[in-house]
């Protein structure tokens, strides 16, 4: 497939926009935001094309039989579209518990005036913890809990189960959980110590209306980039995670398609560089779509970095 | 003492205990002989039972060898791993060779987010634009992706030379980010106009007015960065992709045919102790997976708690 074609096409779709919104006052901030993302899809493509391809002599022989032929280009496109509809819904609920119960945990304890301030050192922990050790523990629990009822709770092995779904869910959300709640505690806090919060305490508010009012709502800003780092965050776990579970999804399809094996009982990648690209470009593009909607809901909640951003352009 | 004193007071306390707990234990796993953590033990037996490897925890057997040769009488503190070799023997012998590639990937990762942070904060709007441009790139990429496909594409020659690129490529970004914001601050500071007036030379200007501001910023993510390396050069073991060769032991299927039941890393670090975690974890034999993974993330808390009371102390002791 032409990569390097995509990635230059990318790079000449954003160049060519900007051009044409910089005649236009109104719209060339919001582009000046916006461009750097598709430079950095563009970036992403032709990297990954180099690396993946200087990547490919150097790979060992597969130990088992050798792979079909490589797909076409249909066929990887339809891999890539199925792999990324099966990730997106793991992350979308991952990213939906970690980022309630990250920020959750932050406005609670806010809110209680830091009584829970215990949950700093439980986060500090759950963020240390490495992945896969999560993973292990969470296998565990499922043995327990057979050996306890009887009941099979792993949702299979290698599939897409609604079972195993959660279950990825629950250890590829569990240090963006973490993440987010550090981060926003961090943000709220400083808010806390704002003078308009000392100034609406003096004219008689409820805690709880100020803390609504005028603590969350002016760091929401933080609190979405807090949370698109979380997700970035989440994107890199997500190979380990799959892998893991060999949830069949852009994180597993990637390492076999890099070549990476199970290395015991069977089950074997292949080089197939075209289709390891088409995968990275389809995590890229996820990761600059949600990047680009979060840097346009910043500027919508918060106005006043939108003259930040005109200052510094 | 103000409770973010006291928090930080803590938070050393807490990682020197974690450092020190496991000096001891990796000082206990050093002194044993070497042969009980790189002979492959094929059993033992114990109260007159025969045990296979992995022998559990807290497990004394009279061991023997492949060739039926006795091996003599040991105490598997941490267990063994599916080669019967002592688990306490490899997380010790592991950890020496682990902190040192974490020590070269961190200086990797420092000497380019310095230079990365001093073209940023210093250089033209051309150079800043293109090292931002050059960090949102490898932002955007999945970072463990991005260390697989570094580490392959630069696997043909020196195989710790391509950790150490694939490992450093990922992390640079925030040591950069943080040296370019301290310097952006020192250029705005009345003083370092009155050195331009003065005609202070570049050089000495970094020396006397911009090293004083990075000095503590960079001390403080030195753990942080160790910990985020430990971590993931935990992560590529257990994706078996690891520095040494490796032994295969082959099982044979129901229908046969020999299918590799494990993988035993020769003279593994830590990272590459997780090499065998999947199998271990479909055969329910959890300690060998446990152990050298518990013992990584005991050493990424104790990093991690350094540099929150390194933080702490900065902050304190920032103008």
């Amino acid at each position: 497939m032409a990569w390097p074609n995509l990635g230059l096409a990318a790079l000449a779709v954003t160049l060519v926009a900007l051009l044409l919104l910089s005649w236009m006052p109104n719209r060339w901030r919001g582009a000046q935001a916006i461009a750097p993302f598709g430079l950095q899809f563009a970036g992403i493509v032709i990297l990954t094309w180099a690396l993946v391809g200087t990547a490919r002599g150097n790979l060992p022989p597969p130990p088992l039989e050798l792979p079909p032929t490589p797909p076409s280009a249909a066929g990887i496109v339809h891999a890539t579209l199925v792999a990324l509809g099966k990730s997106a819904i793991l992350m979308a609920l991952a990213t939906g518990w970690g980022t309630a119960v990250g920020l959750g945990a932050a406005v609670a304890m806010v809110l209680r005036r830091g009584r829970y301030r215990f949950l700093v050192p439980v986060a500090t922990v759950m963020w240390v913890i490495p992945t896969f050790l999560l993973a292990i523990m969470v296998q565990e629990l499922q043995v327990r809990i057979y050996g306890a009822t009887g009941v099979v709770v792993t949702g299979g092995y290698g599939g897409s189960t609604a079972l195993q779904v959660f279950w990825a869910a629950l250890v590829l959300g569990i240090r963006p959980a973490a993440y987010v709640f550090r981060q926003v505690s961090v943000n709220l806090e400083q808010e806390v110590g704002a003078l308009h919060v000392r100034t609406a305490l003096a004219k008689g508010l409820t805690w709880r209306a100020v803390v609504r009012r005028h603590i969350v709502r002016p760091a929401l800003a933080g609190i979405l980039s807090a949370w698109v780092s979380s997700f970035r965050l989440m994107i890199g776990s997500l190979p380990l995670v799959e892998f893991f579970f060999a949830f069949p999804g852009l994180g597993q399809s990637l390492l076999l398609a890099l070549g990476l094996t199970y290395g015991i009982q069977g089950y074997t990648g292949s080089p197939q560089p075209d289709l390891a690209v088409a995968l990275v470009v389809a995590m890229a593009a996820l990761l600059v779509i949600v990047e680009t909607g979060v840097v346009v809901a910043q500027a919508w909640f918060d106005p006043r970095l939108q003259a930040v951003r005109a200052e510094a352009a | 003492m103000g409770p973010a004193n006291r928090r930080r007071w803590l938070a050393a306390a807490a990682g020197s205990i974690l450092v020190l707990a496991f000096a001891a234990l990796l000082a206990i796993g050093l002194t044993e002989p070497l042969r009980w953590s790189t002979t492959l033990w094929a059993g033992g037996f114990r109260h007159g039972s025969l045990v296979q490897p992995p022998f559990p925890l807290l497990s004394r057997l009279d061991v023997f060898d492949v060739d039926a040769h006795s091996g003599g009488n040991h105490l598997f503190l941490l267990g063994s791993d599916a080669g019967g070799r002592d688990l306490l023997g490899l997380v010790a012998r592991g950890a020496v060779p682990s902190l040192g590639i974490v020590a070269l990937v961190v200086a990797v990762r420092l000497v380019v987010g310095l230079l990365a942070g001093l073209a940023i904060g210093l250089g033209s709007r051309t150079v800043r634009t293109i090292s931002r441009g050059m960090g949102r790139w490898v932002v955007g990429f999945p970072y463990l992706a991005l260390a697989v496909i570094m580490i392959q594409a630069l696997g043909g020659g020196s195989r710790l030379l391509a950790f150490a690129v694939g490992m450093a490529v990922v992390g640079w970004r925030d040591i950069a980010e943080v040296v370019a914001q301290r310097i952006e601050y020192v250029r705005g500071q009345p003083f370092t106009d009155a050195a331009r007036v003065l005609g202070t030379g570049s050089l000495t200007f970094f020396r006397l007015h911009v090293l004083p501001f990075v000095r503590g910023p960079l001390a403080v993510e030195i753990p942080f960065q160790a910990s985020a390396v430990l971590v993931l050069l935990a992560e590529l073991g257990y994706l078996q992709i690891y520095l040494s060769g490796a032994i295969r032991l082959f099982d044979v299927g129901n229908n046969g045919a020999p299918f590799v039941a494990n993988v035993l890393v020769q003279n593994p670090e830590l990272g590459e102790l997780l090499a065998g975690t999947r199998s271990y974890i479909l055969s329910g034999q959890l300690e060998p997976a446990v152990v050298p993974a518990v013992a990584i993330a005991v050493m990424a808390l104790a990093f991690e708690l350094v540099g929150i009371a390194l933080r702490g102390r900065v902050r304190f002791m920032a103008p």
